[in-house]
C-alpha cells in the first residue's frame, strides 16, 4: 500500500496503517538519532519520542510534502532540542581513538573489522565537531543519503545554501582529518 | 582549471551533479596537477567510509514499545481534552446562570396580586363599608357579631403571592 493511503488511514485512527508508517520509517528515524547522539538506547527512546510526536501531529499533516520529509524534519527538530537541552553527549575525541595503522597484507580478518571501526570512530568523531548547521547537511547527506532537494525541503533552506554548506562541511572535515592522517601514511589508510 | 574550481567540481561530480564537458575538464586538471589528484583521493576515500555507514535498526520490539505508550498518549490526550473543556465550560455556565438571574429581576412581568374584597371596593374608588354599614347600625349587638363571623368565614382567604 502507498504512502498515502496509509496516512490517510492512519489519520483516521487506524493503528495497523500507522504501525506500517513506523514499520517502513522506524531504521531511517533511527540511524539519523544516532548519527547524532552515538548511543544506540538515546537513539532508541528519542525515535520513539518522534513517532509519538508525529502521531500527534499526524492529523495536521496536509500532504504538502512528502511523509518522508516531513518526518525527518520532525525528527531533524527533536534531535535538535534534544541536543541543545543535553549538550553534545558522549562525544569522543581524537585522542581517544588512538592511531590508525596501515594494515599489513598478512593482518587477520578480525584485527582488520577492528580497524575499519577505529577509522569510522575517528571520522564520526571528527564529524561531531563541525558546527551543527554543517554538521547536518553532511550527516543527510553523506550518511543518512538524501538528495539535495529533500535536504533543502526539511531543513527549509534553499537548494544553493544546501549545496555551499556541503562543500564547506566536507571541506572543513578532510581539514580536520588531514593532520591525524598525515602522520599515520595519509588518507588510504582510511581507504 | 584553478585547484580550487577543481575541488569544487571534484566534489559536485561525487553527487552526481556535474555534466560530462566539466567532468572531462576536470579529469584533465586531475592528471596534470598532483596535488588535486591527492585531494581527490582522499575525499573519495572519506566519503566512501561516510556512506558506508550501514543503516541501524532500532532496539528489539520497537513497535510494541511505541504501542504502549500511544494508549497512555490517547488516555492523557483525552483527560487534556476534557479538562480543557471543562475549564471553558464552568465560567460560561456561571455567566449564563448569572445572566438568567439578572434578567428574572428586571425584566420579569409584575406578577398578579389577588385582592380582598375590601381592597378591590377601594380600587374601584367605592368605600369599603357602605356594605356592613347597615350591620353596624342593627341592633342588638350580639347579632350584629354573629353575622360579621359568617361573613367572614364567607370569605376567602386573601393571598399576596405573585402569579407565576
Amino acid at each position: 500500500m502507498e504512502d498515502r493511503k496509509l496516512i490517510e488511514l492512519a489519520q483516521e485512527g487506524n493503528e495497523e496503517s500507522f504501525s506500517e508508517l513506523v514499520r517502513r520509517y522506524q531504521s531511517k528515524v533511527f540511524s539519523m538519532a544516532l548519527n547524532f547522539t552515538r548511543d544506540r538506547e538515546t537513539a532508541d527512546d528519542l525515535s520513539q519520542e518522534i513517532f509519538l510526536k508525529a502521531y500527534l501531529a499526524l492529523p495536521k499533516f496536509r500532504f504538502k510534502s512528502e511523509f518522508g520529509t516531513w518526518l525527518y524534519r520532525v525528527a531533524l527538530n527533536h534531535v535538535r532540542d534534544f541536543l541543545r537541552k543535553k549538550g553534545r553527549i558522549k562525544e569522543v575525541s581524537l585522542e581517544e581513538i588512538g592511531e590508525i595503522s596501515v594494515s599489513d597484507e598478512g593482518i587477520e580478518k578480525r584485527e582488520k573489522e577492528r580497524e575499519e571501526e577505529r577509522r569510522k570512530r575517528l571520522l564520526r568523531a571528527s564529524v561531531e565537531t563541525l558546527p551543527p548547521k554543517y554538521r547536518i547537511v553532511l550527516t543527510l547527506r553523506d550518511i543518512q543519503g538524501l538528495a539535495y532537494d529533500e535536504i533543502s525541503r526539511v531543513l527549509k533552506v534553499s537548494p544553493g545554501t544546501v549545496d555551499s554548506r556541503l562543500h564547506r562541511a566536507r571541506k572543513m572535515l578532510r581539514k580536520k582529518l588531514l593532520p591525524r592522517l598525515s602522520l599515520e601514511g595519509g588518507f588510504h589508510a582510511l581507504s | 582549471m584553478r585547484c580550487h574550481k577543481a575541488e569544487k567540481w571534484f566534489l559536485r561530480s561525487c553527487d552526481g551533479r556535474l555534466d560530462d564537458v566539466r567532468t572531462a575538464e576536470l579529469e584533465e586538471h586531475l592528471r596534470a596537477c598532483s596535488s588535486c589528484s591527492r585531494m581527490a583521493k582522499e575525499y573519495r576515500a572519506m566519503l566512501s567510509i561516510l556512506r558506508s555507514e550501514t543503516k541501524d535498526e532500532p532496539l528489539p520490539y520497537f513497535w510494541e514499545r511505541l504501542q504502549s505508550k500511544l494508549v497512555q498518549e490517547r488516555k492523557s490526550f483525552a483527560l487534556l481534552l476534557w479538562e480543557h473543556w471543562c475549564l471553558k465550560a464552568i465560567p460560561v455556565f456561571l455567566g449564563i446562570v448569572l445572566a438568567c438571574g439578572v434578567a428574572l429581576i428586571f425584566f420579569a412581568p409584575p406578577g398578579q396580586t389577588q385582592m380582598t374584597q375590601s381592597e378591590l371596593l377601594l380600587m374601584r374608588d367605592k368605600a369599603p363599608m357602605s356594605d356592613v354599614q347597615s350591620v353596624f347600625e342593627e341592633k342588638p349587638g350580639e347579632d350584629r357579631n354573629i353575622r360579621f363571623i359568617f361573613a367572614a368565614s364567607d370569605e376567602r382567604e386573601p393571598a399576596r403571592r405573585p402569579i407565576p
